[in-house]
């Protein structure tokens, strides 16, 4: 065991702190067509400094840097105050282009791997279903192979960036006569394709980041199939392992500088009894916990990239660090509502930037269903880690 | 960075696992139940040939010379037996006898020599570190009490001091009290890194007895039948149980960082101990309630191992540092994520 970082750690960090300080870009705006130009132009400004796909390989055009490096260059991302999870990109980076790295094509990884790097096209996820979420291997949307195409119907739902995305990493049933993750077939889907029709749907913050996408007659050739016809569920969790080994180092980060920040406003704010809400004990204690786990989410993260530079693979504990992170962060903000008082309450315009709080209590439901709600993710640690009898 | 034992930790562990499988196993509580534990002088003195009262110790006072991150997985596996804590309490009073300057007495206890009690404050509100009653725990056989207040430690001759015994809840362990005031003092020192070191090795130990709440109720709920499936089964017992896993490994995961941390001196290294010893402790009080809850009523018989975990868990909070001064501590050291 041990914690030190070597001289050549701290080389890198010193220069992507110096890197970061003259190129950090400002707030993201809130309107759409603006919050997108300004991940696309942030993107392009990290490929052109060298500081896209920091621990993607080299010869796809990444740095090809550790899961340590990767650690500490979200750490100056944030500290830099510029953006860590990718914004529209997200699906890009963290799904579809390490899927891409390990099972597509050189002519797919050649296309497309670039692209993502640049900023130059926005992905979405085509995977669940309005029945088939947690039991994505339930999922319906077919596939028939035509020629040299396929041709797509069915129905996707909580498209993530679907309303702005160029492409999709899309999962359909290709066997007409297969039943659960049997028959399946992972596509690049061009999100121009005629036959698509995206309707956003409206979230409780009442934004949208996801939609309903329906496919009618949609001709996909059949050289953007990733993988083999048939194989699109072990190519799936590909994607998955790559989302539940390193996907939460940002939001790890941000959560103790969230709990830090919120002790601090609490030093800040009296209460109804007069008293600052942190000499309240039951505060202090809720606070408290909260730092306790947030540390510990930490040294999860970093027992978790250890696991993976010896053993080349994430271990299940992701499902664990899933877990707890949410839940964290959605007891964090329940304390925030008792330690803003009514303040909680004022919900603006743009509550992004004048009530992040507000906002982000919203957005703490999406994070425990996200990804597999939480629910899911207790009875993968009951399967893969502690070995029980199975429950389905 | 690297939080995973190396290959020579994993040795400590698995020497210690061979140990305790074949002489402190758990289940050797089940026939002492209702009285307390007392090891005899030939396990005291076998416990000492492993190394086990100054693993941690400078081999120039008599101890093995490694460091907190080796003591951590002993003192894990000593909680996965609910071992004698006297193992705990003896392993800090060399530590703090080193600290003193009493090399002598160091070597001493480190041998097996002389036998440590710890001794909790009973009266408070009457100056943070007045001696006064106390309330002992380990005390049986004992000639030395360790007293841990903040970060002073000292070591007080019991002599052949009238103790009035208490029965503890947990009654494997046996606890007394007896005012102290007029007890010679062995050794007095101001030393916080030893102080955060008690705190360290009993989250270790806590973290033990959360993981083998865990592994109880795991091997029970896959041969458990009910309905005619295994218990294991049904979401209502593998959830909370995955829930378990989970709070066992984030303290775990903490435990083996703050060890670290203490390790390299570390500016953040009182945080992470404190932060891992607080969440250490809910870890296991609530594994341990777990475990019994889900083994339905074998859980609370004296005939199953269940209580045990519980018990100790109970007992363990009063050790050394409170959670409430922990969370204290905790919410006012601010943590800087890039401070490297």
């Amino acid at each position: 065991m041990n914690l030190l970082e070597t001289d050549e750690d701290k080389a890198f960090r010193a220069s992507a702190r110096a890197w970061l300080s003259e190129n950090a870009p400002g707030t993201r705006p809130f309107e759409k067509a603006a919050g997108l130009a300004y991940d696309k132009a942030w993107q392009l400004r990290l490929y052109e400094g060298g500081w896209a796909g920091v621990n993607w390989p080299k010869e796809y055009g990444g740095r090809g840097l550790s899961g340590f490096q990767y650690m500490t260059w979200v750490q100056e991302c944030i500290r830099a105050g510029a953006p860590v999870t990718g914004g529209s990109n997200f699906t890009g980076q963290f799904h579809a282009g390490p899927t891409l790295i390990v099972r597509g094509n050189e002519d797919q990884k050649r296309e497309h791997l670039p692209k993502i790097l640049k900023g130059e096209a926005m992905w979405c996820q085509g995977f669940s279903e309005p029945g088939a979420g947690t039991d994505l291997a339930n999922l319906r949307t077919r596939g028939e192979i035509d020629g040299d195409h396929i041709v797509v119907n069915g129905h996707k739902t909580w498209t993530s960036n679907g309303h702005v995305a160029d492409l999709q990493e899309l999962l359909i049933r290709t066997d007409p006569d297969s039943t659960r993750h049997h028959g399946l077939t992972w596509l690049i889907c061009d999100m121009r394709t005629p036959g698509i029709e995206v309707r956003p749907i409206r979230t409780m913050d009442g934004e949208v980041h996801v939609n309903d996408t329906f496919y009618d007659n949609v001709r996909i050739p059949i050289a953007n199939v990733v993988g083999e016809i048939g194989q699109g569920w072990s190519v799936a969790m590909s994607t998955f392992a790559f989302e539940r080994g390193i996907g939460f180092i940002g939001d790890q980060i941000e959560l103790i500088n969230m709990v830090e920040e919120l002790i601090h406003i609490a030093g800040e704010v009296r209460l109804p009894s007069g008293k600052y809400a942190i000499q309240d004990d039951g505060v202090a204690e809720r606070l408290g916990a909260l730092k306790c786990e947030a540390l510990a989410l930490r040294a999860l993260t970093i027992s978790g990239l250890a696991y993976i530079e010896r053993h080349g693979q994430p271990g299940p504990e992701g499902s664990m660090m899933k877990l707890l992170l949410t839940t964290a962060y959605k007891k964090l903000h329940q304390v925030a509502s008792d330690i803003l008082g009514p303040e909680f309450l004022d919900y603006p315009q743009n509550p992004r930037s004048a009530n992040p709080w507000a906002y982000r209590y919203f957005r703490s439901w999406v994070l425990t269903i996200s990804a597999g709600p939480n629910e899911i993710h207790r009875d993968i640690i009951a399967d893969r880690i502690l070995g029980l009898p199975r429950a389905r | 960075m690297d939080l995973l034992p190396t290959s020579e930790q994993q040795q400590i562990i698995d020497s210690a696992v061979a140990y305790l499988d074949d002489r402190l196993p758990l289940q050797r509580l089940k026939n002492l139940f209702p009285r307390p534990e007392v090891l005899s002088s030939e396990s005291w003195q076998e416990l000492a040939g492993l190394g086990w009262f100054g693993l941690g110790l400078d081999d120039a006072v008599g101890g093995v010379g490694a460091g907190p991150s080796e003591e951590i997985l002993l003192f894990r596996e000593l909680g996965r037996v609910v071992a004698p804590p006297r193992v705990l309490f003896t392993a800090v009073a060399a530590l703090a006898a080193a600290s003193a300057g009493e090399g002598a007495l160091a070597e001493q206890i480190a041998s097996g020599g002389t036998q440590i009690a710890l001794a909790v404050r009973e009266d408070y509100g009457v100056g943070d570190d007045a001696i006064g009653r106390r309330r002992l725990y380990e005390a049986q056989g004992a000639k030395v009490a360790l007293l841990v207040d903040g970060d002073r430690l000292r070591l007080l001759d019991l002599g052949d001091r009238e103790l009035a015994m208490r029965t503890c809840l947990d009654t494997s362990i046996s606890m007394s009290l007896a005012d102290l005031s007029e007890a010679p003092v062995l050794c007095d020192v101001v030393d916080g890194q030893v102080a955060l070191r008690a705190d360290l090795l009993l989250a270790a130990y806590q973290v033990g007895i959360a993981e083998k709440a865990l592994e109880m109720i795991v091997s029970y709920a896959k041969v458990r039948q009910t309905f005619g499936r295994p218990i294991g089964a049904y979401q209502a017992v593998r959830h909370p149980c995955a829930d378990m896993a989970a709070r066992a490994e984030e303290a775990r995961a903490l435990t083996f960082l703050a060890s670290v941390a203490l390790a390299d001196a570390a500016p953040d290294a009182a945080l992470q101990v404190s932060a891992a010893r607080a969440l250490a402790q809910e870890a296991a009080l609530k594994n341990a309630d777990d475990n019994i809850q889900l083994h339905g009523g074998i859980g609370v018989t004296a005939e199953f191992d269940a209580h045990h975990l519980i018990k100790r868990a109970n007992v363990a909070a009063h050790w050394f540092g409170d959670r409430r001064s922990h969370l204290v501590r905790v919410l006012g050291t601010p943590f800087k994520i890039d401070a490297a």
